[in-house]
């Protein structure tokens, strides 16, 4: 009860944020076409209802879901690097995509897709049996382990890319610079669904995963299952970010920016910051979706770039001031 | 880099031959030998360039994509757009071609430092085509660049078409993301002498809005059947059935239309058959 009326302003703000960067989003785009005409002009209601709309629920699902895995990573980590990159599930899910388009698969609609989303997940598993010794999962060693898959993961990514065709190559590439072209209905419709289970899964969490602020002994000592959540918050974490990376492909950033920047604004605690987190994440990406539509006329900009121009600067006086 | 320094020390051929100098398409100064034997090319449209200005016996070595004419296919490779510079260094090459589009600047300091000197040629437009031809003629002095190039001259003219409506065409390199061809590039060069109009706004080779490709809807669409597939072409249009009902799909060969050579006649034909 405390906790929701405490939230209340913080999410009324955020959601207001929302709605505002949801309605720029719809109503911008390199084709100058209005809502009044979506009856009468067949091409202007593909445009704005099969083209442009699901493109930024899209940008708006991705940006939660990134958001929300990384708050996820570091709270179990207890370590505020911790996202879904450096942990190499987003360089997991690319070598996945980027193995698959060297072998041809691309011509295959959505088989791509479901090798990301594989990839994703196996990085998940090696990332943890890595990390894990006697019963007990280390984050350093997390943390290490994610390291060196990434580096790995690289070295496959190149590998691919050295082994394939030079237009098989190019597939790849829509993952490795991340993109939300082409997002269709079914896409939002999954992005969705695996975003409301993770958080509610979470949500109902929450409580135990709090806990882990005041380290691992010390959630123990509390009666929680430490080694259960941290497994069940992985799972959450890498499937949600399987499903974004293998409809976006790999967007930095957002998973490392937003939670820091609600932490800053509002309280250190879970519970609080997993709305606001995904509302955050969801606002950011849709913005700079927007930008990357529109700063080019009929062209497009890549998403990555923009986050990490946005993001460096705002994350750098994050540091400056208190992490 | 020793090695490298080794190799250009015994590489006495083109020490020995008086040099000259010559300038490239990028305004560099270039020291090559007066009588140019071997040559390596860095890019398939320069080989076919080469070949077409009869400087095919020169060639020692070519890049990984370069497939036409047939003779070429027994020649050494050097490697794609980031070439294996020993290997360029080591087939002992009076001059290596490289083109501006598709080769990487960093070649450059590294062939220099080999003592191999490096001929960068521009064919973005279709004008520069011929223009290659010639210079590349006088360059190796075949003695034919200048016929060959009054050849292809002709033979693009002959292609010359108008077209009242002009069809919108649209030229998709890559399908998801789209990448097209622009305006301002050769390929555009193509639609506007066969009487066509690119549909494309945007200039070189952008990445393109699926957004303004249905605002500006085409009545061709070419794709390269080598690289892209039909469904994915067909896909970028799935949100305006009655657009995609109208539209004319059609595959063609991508060694004609995103390689600058001289077989951009036959891209030209192709395209003046499509829309007859």
């Amino acid at each position: 009860m405390t906790i929701a009326r405490s939230l209340l302003p913080a999410v009324v703000v955020l959601s207001a944020i929302l709605i505002v960067a949801l309605l720029i989003g719809v109503s911008v785009g390199s084709a100058q076409v209005s809502w009044r005409d979506i009856a009468d002009d067949e091409i202007a209601g593909a445009i704005l209802l099969r083209i442009r709309v699901p493109r930024v629920l899209a940008a708006a699902l991705v940006g939660a879901i990134l958001a929300v895995a990384g708050l996820t990573f570091q709270t179990l980590l207890r370590n505020p690097l911790a996202d879904p990159f450096i942990l190499g599930v987003s360089g997991g899910a690319a070598a996945g995509a980027a193995v698959a388009s060297a072998l041809g698969w691309g011509r295959v609609p959505g088989l791509v897709q479901l090798v990301a989303f594989a990839g994703a997940c196996a990085a998940t598993a090696a990332v943890f049996l890595l990390a894990r010794r006697r019963d007990h999962t280390d984050p350093t060693r997390l943390l290490l382990a994610g390291l060196v898959l990434n580096a790995f993961f690289s070295a496959v990514i190149l590998m691919a890319f050295s082994f394939s065709k030079q237009s098989d190559l190019t597939g790849a590439l829509r993952w490795m610079m991340g993109t939300l072209f082409g997002a269709t209905w079914t896409e939002v419709l999954l992005l969705a669904i695996f975003l409301t289970a993770a958080l509610i899964a979470l949500a109902w969490m929450a409580s135990d995963l709090r806990m882990l602020v005041f380290g691992e002994e010390d959630a123990r000592g509390r009666g929680v299952d430490v080694e259960r959540i941290k497994l069940a918050g992985f799972v959450c974490g890498s499937l949600i970010t399987g499903a974004a990376v293998s409809v976006s492909g790999v967007i930095g950033f957002v998973g490392l920016l937003v939670p820091h920047l609600m932490r800053l604004i509002w309280r250190r605690d879970f519970r609080f910051l997993l709305p606001l987190t995904a509302l955050g994440g969801a606002s950011l990406l849709v913005a700079a979706d927007v930008i990357s539509r529109v700063a080019i006329p009929s062209a497009e900009l890549p998403i990555a770039a923009l986050t990490a121009l946005l993001g460096v600067p705002l994350f750098l006086s994050l540091l400056r001031r208190d992490l | 880099m020793v090695f490298l320094l080794l190799l250009t020390a015994c590489n006495p051929a083109s020490r020995a031959r008086g040099m000259r100098e010559v300038t490239d398409d990028l305004g560099r100064s270039v020291q090559v030998p007066v009588t140019i034997r071997r040559v390596v090319t860095l890019a398939p449209n320069l080989t076919e360039i080469v070949f077409a200005a009869g400087g095919g016996e020169t060639l020692v070595g070519v890049d990984q994509f370069s497939d036409h004419p047939h003779d070429v296919r027994s020649l050494p490779r050097v490697g794609g757009m980031n070439p294996d510079i020993e290997k360029v260094v080591a087939l002992q090459p009076d001059v290596v071609l490289a083109s501006t589009e598709g080769n990487q600047p960093g070649i450059a300091p590294s062939l220099a430092a080999a003592g191999v000197p490096l001929f960068v040629v521009r064919t973005d437009r279709l004008h520069e085509i011929p223009a290659a031809l010639a210079r590349l003629g006088e360059l190796l002095g075949t003695g034919h660049g200048e016929v060959a190039a009054s050849t292809l001259r002709d033979q693009i003219r002959r292609q010359q078409r108008r077209r009242d409506p002009q069809p919108q065409v649209v030229f998709v390199v890559w399908a998801d993301p789209l990448y097209v061809a622009g305006r301002e590039t050769f390929t555009d060069d193509l639609f506007t002498l066969t009487g066509a109009r690119n549909a494309v706004p945007v200039k070189g080779w952008p990445q393109y809005s699926q957004e303004s490709l249905l605002a500006n809807a085409p009545d061709i669409v070419l794709y390269p059947a080598a690289t892209v597939s039909r469904e994915s072409v067909e896909r970028l249009f799935s949100a305006a059935p009655s657009v995609l009902r109208g539209l004319q799909i059609v595959p063609v060969d991508d060694n004609h239309f995103t390689r600058p050579g001289p077989r951009v006649v036959e891209a030209a034909a192709r395209l003046n058959e499509i829309m007859d």
